[in-house]
């Protein structure tokens, strides 16, 4: 997977909005808001050529005192939740 | 998304002055009949050009947003209502207006015009009345 191009990660709050800065129309009302560990997710891979549900559980293993199967179920859920929003592609082979 | 005023009136400002067009669903019932809070979506550009008439989204006291109409331009002075009030105006300056309404867009597409509101803003002893015949039809 890779994340698609142009979008922001601001701190609004207690979460953090995505916000598609490379748009001129912006629509507040489908904003994508992320909680802390979805954010802090999104900043290590927004600028990875790929990564899969595996680099999500090591993340998270590295920063949450979590066991490997809860890493590796939020991870498949976040991958899950980024594809129905239409964050992430399928990378480039 | 539910998020307080003072959080993300000031992003939707942010964007706003970077030259970006932000749609949102402003609430409340102060801009009857020409918004429905919580159902119409209005688009905010940069406010530029502004005129009495116009519908803007403004800060009128610290952390305080209001999306009402403009009622008198004095100079630096900015008099707004909400076209669903009875009475009461609120007071800023020119630089406290963040954003001014292009199109207003009901739930199903449907465009609602954006008037200067004339006629209503000179019919204020018969609002009461429009407005009890607004919720009594149309609501």
């Amino acid at each position: 997977m890779k994340v698609i191009p142009g979008f922001a990660l601001r701190p609004l709050g207690n979460e953090y909005l995505l916000i598609a800065e490379s748009v001129d129309l912006v629509n507040f009302n489908a904003m994508i808001t992320l909680n802390e560990s979805a954010a802090y997710l999104w900043r290590n891979v927004a600028d990875k050529e790929s990564f899969d549900e595996q680099t999500l559980t090591k993340l998270l293993l590295a920063e949450y005192e979590v066991s490997p199967e809860q890493a590796l179920e939020d991870a498949r859920k976040t991958i899950a939740s980024w594809q129905d929003a239409h964050l992430i592609t399928e990378a480039e082979l | 998304m539910q998020l307080p005023n003072e959080i993300f009136i000031p992003e939707i400002a942010r964007l706003v002055n970077e030259g970006k067009q932000v749609i949102f669903t402003p609430t409340g019932v102060s801009m009857r009949p020409y918004i429905e809070g919580g159902v119409d979506n209005v688009t905010l550009v940069q406010p530029q050009n502004l005129a009495v008439g116009d519908i803007v989204l403004a800060e009128i006291a610290p952390q305080h947003f209001v999306l009402h109409r403009i009622y008198a331009l004095q100079g630096e002075t900015v008099t707004l209502m909400g076209d669903g009030n009875l009475q009461g105006e609120e007071h800023c300056s020119r630089s406290n207006v963040l954003a001014k309404v292009t199109a207003i867009h009901s739930p199903k597409g449907k465009s609602k015009p954006v008037t200067k509101a004339w006629l209503w803003r000179h019919m204020l002893h018969l609002r009461r009345i429009v407005l009890k015949i607004y919720r009594h039809t149309c609501i």
